[in-house]
């Protein structure tokens, strides 16, 4: 700092004094005071500053906004939206609610369609069942003396054993019937 | 509207003499969030064309000053019940809206980079070019001029110097306020402020180019 007899407030406390008097020392704020040279340095300075602002607002262009417009519109979608925040906590609620009963369907959906395949599943187990009966219907032991199930049946084994009923005993028969 | 609650009186022109504005502003804060349109309306008399500037001079653009302007006075009717001391209701206002201006312009860098949008201000618009006092071309040339200049200020700050700069001498608010604002220490506002004004200062071209053009 520069103060004191002849010497003025150099660049820093010129500035200084302009962000802020009350931060300049009271030996700095009497020379201020005192002295034209240094107090018109700060008012050129300072004037240029404010100036800068009164000119910006003189060239800025006018708002066309009316504030009763901007009102209206600020509390026309207040209010439109304004059901939200009233019922905030009955549609937080039924959102929940909404959640809920979609997964709730979904397991109720899911059990379903277990149940149905496994339906299926028991009942393609009993047409095969029912498959292997048609094709195996002697017990084991019958199979194993005829060789098993794909043995060539001999076709004249039977009639050597029961032999089939002539002509002649079948006419004996009506015979005896008719008597 | 009961025409003796005591806003309406300090609107008027028989406001008390010793009620400045922060307190009227105040008595309106508390009221408006209260649920009082009107005293809502008032506040919006009040501030509105001090946003729209305060916007237009960091956008440059007339329409997109006015959306935001619409746009604060939303977000600050949304927000009046967190607004604990209504006396800080200016700079509440200028909070608001400095940080719609933020994300505007955040919004139209993003743009820009893809080509969308130019990062200027828009071209001055029909209504915008006719000054009360001196229409004409030459107002647009000083116009043009007075923005170029400002510009050259802007570029020798760093953001938060600027925007202190910009909120103390365009748009007039106190070391206290611009704390407020910001939400820094008045001492670091004051820091910033020393600085920026002692670049001002520094660059003698910029220093002659706005005392020779704004006086």
């Amino acid at each position: 700092m520069s103060v004191g007899g002849d010497r003025h407030l150099d660049e820093d406390l010129i500035v200084r004094a302009i962000v802020d008097e009350e931060s300049l020392s009271p030996e700095a704020r009497e020379h201020l005071a005192g002295c034209g040279r240094c107090a018109e340095e700060k008012t050129r300075t300072e004037a240029t500053l404010l100036n800068l602002g009164r000119t910006a607002k003189r060239i800025a262009p006018a708002s066309r906004l009316k504030a009763s417009d901007i009102v209206e519109k600020v509390t026309r979608r207040r209010s439109s939206w304004g059901w939200l925040g009233t019922h905030k906590v009955g549609i937080a609620a039924a959102a929940m609610l909404v959640v809920i009963s979609g997964f709730a369907l979904d397991a109720l959906q899911e059990n379903r369609l277990s149940a149905v395949n496994r339906e299926i599943v028991e009942d393609a187990r009993f047409m095969n069942e029912i498959d292997r009966l048609e094709d195996e219907t002697l017990p084991t032991v019958f199979l194993e003396i005829t060789d098993g199930p794909d043995a060539d049946i001999d076709e004249d084994a039977p009639e050597h054993l029961v032999p089939p009923p002539s002509a002649q005993h079948l006419s004996g028969l009506e015979k005896s019937k008719i008597c | 509207m009961d025409q003796a609650t005591p806003y309406m009186v300090q609107t008027t022109d028989n406001r008390a003499p010793d009620t400045s504005a922060a307190d009227q502003s105040a008595i309106l804060a508390e009221r408006a969030r209260n649920g009082d349109a009107i005293a809502f309306e008032r506040l919006v008399n009040l501030y509105q064309e001090e946003v729209f500037r305060m916007v237009y001079y960091r956008i440059r653009s007339r329409m997109d000053a006015e959306d935001l302007t619409q746009d604060v006075f939303l977000q600050a009717y949304r927000g009046l019940g967190s607004l604990k001391e209504t006396d800080r209701f200016r700079p509440w206002l200028f909070r608001i809206a400095l940080n719609r201006v933020r994300d505007y312009l955040r919004h139209k860098k993003f743009l820009s980079f893809f080509g969308f949008a130019s990062l200027d201000g828009d071209p001055p618009e029909e209504g915008e070019t006719d000054l009360v006092h001196s229409p004409g071309v030459l107002d647009d040339l000083m116009r043009r001029e007075f923005w170029e200049k400002v510009n050259a200020l802007s570029t020798l700050l760093s953001p938060v110097e600027r925007e202190v700069f910009f909120l103390r001498f365009m748009d007039d608010l106190n070391l206290k306020e611009i704390s407020q604002v910001l939400k820094k220490s008045e001492s670091a506002v004051k820091t910033h402020l020393y600085r920026a004004l002692k670049k001002y200062r520094d660059d003698a071209t910029l220093a002659e180019m706005l005392e020779g053009g704004v006086q």
